[in-house]
């Protein structure tokens, strides 16, 4: 088999359908594609290999024998709880298509699959999420983005505001803003990142609670993404992260 | 003679009466009584009531037999026979206006007197009965409830009862003797006209004729009245025809309740048409809904079945795709041509579920400008086509399932830009605009091949196409998706001109939902 790139580690996935064709053609694709590949054509198959070897991402048929897709991934739940499932269907009114999505399924792909929408999601998932963090407080920018750093993210800082919205429009991950900067309000350069960026995941940062709280509900308003006080908890901080990945990833999917 | 006629004598010379009336006896009448002054005759004759009166002319005191034959004719209708001695020319001249039977000049036989009596008491009885039925006639044709006028031979006015004189605002006295043509005329209340004047026609052809429909009696007063009316001929004993009858009424109400009862008529065969039109839509949305129940059946399954085959060649496709990046053009033609075909399989399996197990609407605020933007960006629209989107800033927000509608958009945008050829002038309108009925009118306006009028009716029925490719459900699909949402879909087309398709959708109101934040 050619591969894109070979040299590269890319990620480990498992295709389950009972249509072996289709599991076949999807594994080929995906392996073409230098994906590390395997593929199982009925659900207990499926739950067994992921508790034997690990897996960065699932792709399930829903419609099933037995033990069916949804039934499948609640077990695979229970076995890696942050694994990415993504579904497969033919029919897209389906009750177990409704399931699925409740049960926390990523994304939910029709067939005849668009496999630009899957690699796309691929592409994502093996993306680390970058951080760019804008915050006068020197400080504050070197310890934040040293702790992330540690967590595998890709972190970086600026603490000219000025400088920070140069290169907004270039900007993918997310941006951690301070409310309360020297020159410039933290309000002020939401609205140029929105005037460059409109989609961009933007998290607010403010040490005065009771102060900034009307610039907060402005920055909401703005499609901020949530907004966090100091001292920051990183747990919190590390959970909103989390969301804004599987919002990419469900994006990636084609998902609303 | 059955009964004995009872005469009154009035002599005033006592021999003569006894004579008088020995006499009578002798012929067999009963003489009642006998008067010798003209008081006393007036006084005995209207309380006896004689069946006769021999009245002697000359009497004595200051009034004669003659002042009082006057009196007793002003009073009772009493036949009278004068007795004189001499035959005066003068005073039989004044007797005259009395309207005596006979006179009878002193001295006289038996048998003069007895025929005489006879005479007159024969004459009294036939004008008595005379009066009688002249009487009952008059008091008949003033009873009844038509109008009658009668005419001599020649047209003129005879008689006029009171219902003919108030519809023609003649007064009896007034109406008699005038041409009938005065009294009444009659015109064709459609052509405005005058009719002729039944008499003469009656006169002319000897029978009784009716009179035409729409005739109306315009009265002395400019009234016009709808009458219904007959003339005919009077005739004496010979046949000759001696006059006109013509009897008519007033038909004002009977026109008044035909009308009424037309209006009703129509007003049912008004209904009946309804009533009919909505049991042939009833049906034609029956005959839909079976369809739909029908392909419903077989839906699922055939999606299901044929996805999974199509989700293999997709993948064949999409990996020979990357594995021949060299290969030449024709063959890389051919793959896209698979991919667009598998597309177009896809299309056609989802129209069909989406026709059949449309899921509820989740309906939240819309708007609709941004819908159509996004129904736009799926297009590839040529600039050969010219492209109006003109959906004002004020248009509110409707209230519906964005995906659903989107679908709508999509399919409406789809059929127009397809309905559409290249060697046409093109152009696709949309507008919005709010209609009275408080809903978003979105109407798309294409220059396309339009729709014959034939298949007008069919348009939403499922499997309805004349296209080469397609299976018909997009307008189908559409019904459905924008009935859920609370709309309306209509067309308007006219063949070889374009299509102009209206969807009519709901506002969105605040209190609709609560608005979640």
């Amino acid at each position: 088999m050619i591969t894109d790139n070979p040299e590269e580690e890319k990620l480990h996935i498992l295709v389950v359908d009972d249509e072996c064709l289709l599991a076949k053609t999807i594994a080929d694709i995906l392996h073409i594609k230098g994906y590390g590949v395997e593929t199982a054509f009925n659900g207990s198959e499926a739950v067994e290999m992921v508790g034997q070897r690990s897996f960065d991402a699932v792709l399930m048929d829903i419609k099933m024998p037995e033990l069916n897709g949804v039934a499948a991934f609640l077990l695979i739940k229970t076995i890696a709880p942050e694994l990415p499932v993504v579904m497969m269907t033919a029919y897209s009114t389906d009750v177990l298509v409704s399931q699925a999505r409740e049960q926390g399924a990523l994304g939910i792909l029709p067939k005849p699959l668009d496999i630009n929408a899957l690699l796309s999601f691929l592409s994502t998932l093996e993306k680390e999420l970058g951080i760019f963090i804008i915050d006068d407080d020197h400080d504050f920018c070197r310890t934040v983005t040293g702790v992330l750093q540690k967590r595998n993210f890709k972190a970086h800082y600026e603490t000219d505001a000025f400088n920070a919205m140069e290169y907004i429009k270039r900007e993918e991950g997310v941006v951690l803003l301070d409310m309360k900067l020297n020159r410039i309000s933290g309000l002020e350069v939401l609205r140029k990142i929105r005037d460059e960026n409109p989609h961009l995941p933007v998290i607010l940062v403010t040490g005065y609670r009771d102060e900034m709280r009307s610039l907060v509900e402005k920055g909401l308003e703005l499609n901020a993404f949530a907004y966090l006080y100091k001292p920051l908890d990183m747990n919190k901080l590390f959970s909103l992260l989390d969301r804004i990945k599987r919002k990419k990833l469900r994006h990636a999917l084609g998902e609303r | 003679m059955e009964k004995k006629a009872r005469i009154l004598i009035v002599e005033d010379e006592a021999i003569v009466a006894e004579d008088l009336e020995m006499a009578i006896s002798d012929i067999g009448y009963e003489v009642v009584g006998r008067a010798a002054s003209a008081k006393d005759a007036v006084k005995k004759a209207l309380a006896l009531k004689p069946d006769l009166v021999l009245m002697d002319i000359v009497l004595r005191g200051n009034r004669n037999g003659i002042d009082a034959s006057q009196e007793i004719k002003e009073k009772e209708d009493i036949p009278i026979i004068f007795l004189t001695a001499y035959s005066d020319v003068g005073l039989i001249d004044r007797a005259k206006s009395t309207e005596p039977y006979a006179y009878l000049v002193k001295p006289f036989q038996e048998k003069q007197l007895l025929a005489s009596i006879e005479m007159a008491l024969y004459k009294s009885r036939l004008e008595k009965k005379l009066k009688e039925s002249e009487g009952w006639l008059s008091t008949t044709l003033n009873s009844i409830g038509d109008a009658v006028i009668a005419t001599d031979a020649t047209g003129y006015v005879k008689f006029i009862n009171p219902v003919a004189d108030s519809l023609t605002g003649w007064k009896h006295e007034e109406a008699v003797g005038k041409p009938l043509e005065d009294v009444f005329t009659i015109v064709d209340v459609e052509t405005g006209e005058h009719i002729e004047n039944p008499v003469s026609v009656v006169i002319r052809e000897g029978r009784i004729v009716g009179l035409a429909n729409h005739t109306v009696l315009v009265a002395k007063d400019g009234r016009a009245i709808p009458i219904d009316d007959s003339g005919a001929p009077i005739r004496d004993e010979k046949g000759t025809i001696i006059g006109v009858v013509l009897v008519f009424r007033d038909i004002t109400e009977r026109k008044r309740a035909e009308e009424a009862l037309h209006e009703l008529t129509e007003e049912l065969e008004r209904r009946v048409e309804e009533r009919t039109e909505e049991l042939k839509k009833a049906h034609a949305e029956l005959v839909r809904k079976e369809k739909l129940a029908t392909l419903g059946q077989l839906a699922g399954g055939i999606a299901h079945d044929l996805r999974q085959p199509l989700g293999v060649i997709n993948n064949a496709i999409y990996f020979l795709k990357i594995t021949l990046p060299e290969a030449d053009e024709t063959t890389k033609e051919y793959l896209d041509l698979i991919n667009d075909e598998i597309k177009n399989s896809e299309e056609i399996i989802s129209g069909l579920l989406e026709l059949t197990r449309t899921r509820p609407p989740e309906r939240r605020e819309v708007n609709v400008s941004s819908l159509i933007e996004k129904a736009l960006e799926k297009f590839d629209i040529p600039d050969t086509i010219k492209l109006t989107n003109d959906i004002p800033g004020d248009i509110p927000a409707i209230f519906v399932d964005a995906a659903q509608i989107d679908r709508v958009f999509y399919n409406i945008i789809n059929n127009a830009v397809q309905a559409m050829s290249a060697d046409n002038e093109r152009e696709l309108a949309i507008h919005a605009t709010l209609n009275a009925a408080r809903k978003v009118e979105v109407s798309f306006r294409d220059t396309g091949v339009g729709i014959p009028e034939a298949n007008m009716k069919k348009l939403f029925e499922p499997l309805f196409t004349t296209k080469v490719r397609g299976i018909g459900l997009g307008l189908s699909i559409c019904k459905n998706l924008i009935e859920i949402n609370s709309g309306e879909i209509t067309v308007q087309s006219k063949e070889g001109e374009g299509t102009t398709v209206t969807v009519a959708l709901p506002l969105y109101v605040e209190s609709t939902e609560g608005r979640v934040k």
